[in-house]
């Protein structure tokens, strides 16, 4: 295989995202990849940059130059040489502050913070749409993959909307829609919802083990969030039960919300 | 992946190496599962896995004879897995005619996490205003020519494409950068 040059795989990867390659062409690509595996995180910027909202980057520019924000350019490495006197000065009056504050207060936590800030979107299901012509889609399945394709680009408000619409389904893969909407709740701070959503959540409903444990210790980390610790324990419980790739992380966390009731 | 190296990291016993040699294949054939066969995210992994073990057992006894085969072989091998699990799941509705791949716009809407393209904006915000503009510009206008941006932005043609992989390779490492902070 001839050694292709980097402004080679840059262009190559540009007429894959522009549709120009054939499949065989898209299966040569990935397997330079593959072979080249520094190239593939070009790949996933590229993909990013065309799903770019660029007039709303000049808008937060302009608003930004009209705030009198002066950045000083550093011309040969392409990035804006930011000045770090302002945040050291914001980083010491927040040390000060802290310290502060820790002589007064309690020296026991009062809540226990949920342990993930965000569940990836791979996490979240979507039907399996390259089936056989004999078997059409139904509408409910045909919502239900356009609010995964636009949680996917990142259009959290979107398919919050899709997905909502679907919660007067009794469809057989309802259970779907809570899982996903509780998941995107919780990515986009609505903790309450998402917590009020798991709780109607079948976890064993759901396809494959690793999905099944995942789905436990999302719930774990939703009830944390709205300090439901009864909820958070049982759900954590079940994952010590099963033994799963959360186990070290939900036996610190059981262990620690048994200290808190009991306090 | 380079296969001398993979040979000479398994001849060895060198398993740092063979192990990082492993996970960066790893990534990418989940990766094409995901975006090209909508494969979910527990059954790339399972095939991406499998082809994996299968080709390591070739290159070890030497089943495998032309060196820049061996990564079509393992792309085929873990696309063969996914399409027997496949089947295997939905035996019932399997047909000739079955949907294999993902079209192109559906793959990028999965290349494109919510994660990397929040990262990418402030990334670009960053960059001195010349680098960005070049940047918006190709995301603004994806079917310019060379020579029409060449002349724009005053470069030669050759230092295009130049320019830009430079400028893509600094944003996929300032958003790596972010990412992992």
């Amino acid at each position: 295989m001839p050694k292709d040059t980097p402004s080679d795989v840059v262009r190559l990867i540009d007429d894959y995202l522009k549709g120009r390659l054939n499949q065989s062409q898209i299966d040569h690509l990935w397997v330079l990849l593959m072979q080249n595996p520094e190239y593939y995180p070009l790949l996933e910027t590229q993909a990013a940059m065309k799903r770019m909202d660029v007039e709303e980057i000049r808008r937060k520019l302009e608003n930004k130059d009209d705030d009198g924000s002066t950045d000083d350019q550093e011309p040969y490495s392409g990035f804006v040489n930011e000045s770090k006197t302002p945040w050291v000065s914001a980083l010491a009056a927040v040390v000060i502050i802290a310290v502060l504050l820790n002589i007064f207060r309690s020296p026991v936590e009062t809540e226990i913070r949920p342990l993930i800030d965000e569940i990836h979107t791979t996490n979240l299901i979507a039907p399996d749409i390259s089936r056989s012509t004999a078997t059409e889609m139904s509408n409910f399945e045909q919502a239900l993959y356009r609010a995964y394709l636009l949680s996917l680009s990142g259009n959290a408000k979107g398919a919050i909307a899709e997905y909502e619409q679907l919660l007067d389904y009794n469809d057989i893969k309802r259970n779907w829609v809570d899982y996903n909407l509780a998941i995107i709740y919780y990515n986009t701070g609505q903790h309450l919802n998402s917590a009020e959503l798991f709780q109607t959540v079948d976890c064993e409903q759901l396809d494959g083990n690793v999905r099944v444990e995942s789905c436990y210790w999302f719930m774990t980390n939703s009830f944390l969030a709205v300090n439901n610790l009864e909820r958070a324990r049982e759900s954590a419980e079940i994952i010590l039960q099963k033994g799963s790739i959360y186990q070290h992380d939900a036996i610190d966390l059981v262990r620690k919300i048994q200290y808190f009731q009991e306090k | 992946m380079d296969y001398r190296k993979l040979v000479e990291t398994l001849e060895n016993g060198d398993l740092k190496e063979f192990s990082k040699l492993y996970s960066d294949a790893f990534e990418v054939l989940c990766s094409y599962l995901r975006t090209n066969m909508r494969a979910d995210e527990q059954n790339a992994k399972d095939c991406a896995q499998h082809a994996l073990v299968k080709t390591m057992e070739r290159v070890r006894k030497g089943a495998i004879r032309d060196p820049d085969s061996i990564y079509s072989y393992l792309l085929q091998s873990a696309k063969n897995r996914y399409m027997r699990v496949r089947f295997e799941q939905r035996r019932s509705n399997f047909q000739e005619d079955m949907e294999v791949y993902a079209p192109v716009e559906e793959q990028i809407d999965r290349l494109a996490e919510q994660e990397r393209n929040k990262a990418l904006e402030s990334c670009i915000e960053k960059l001195d205003e010349d680098s960005r503009e070049f940047i918006l510009f190709w995301i603004e206008n994806p079917n310019a020519r060379g020579n029409v941006v060449a002349q724009l932005f005053n470069i030669s043609v050759n230092n295009v494409w130049t320019k830009r992989h430079r400028l893509v390779k600094k944003l996929s490492d300032c958003i790596q950068k972010k990412i992992n902070e």
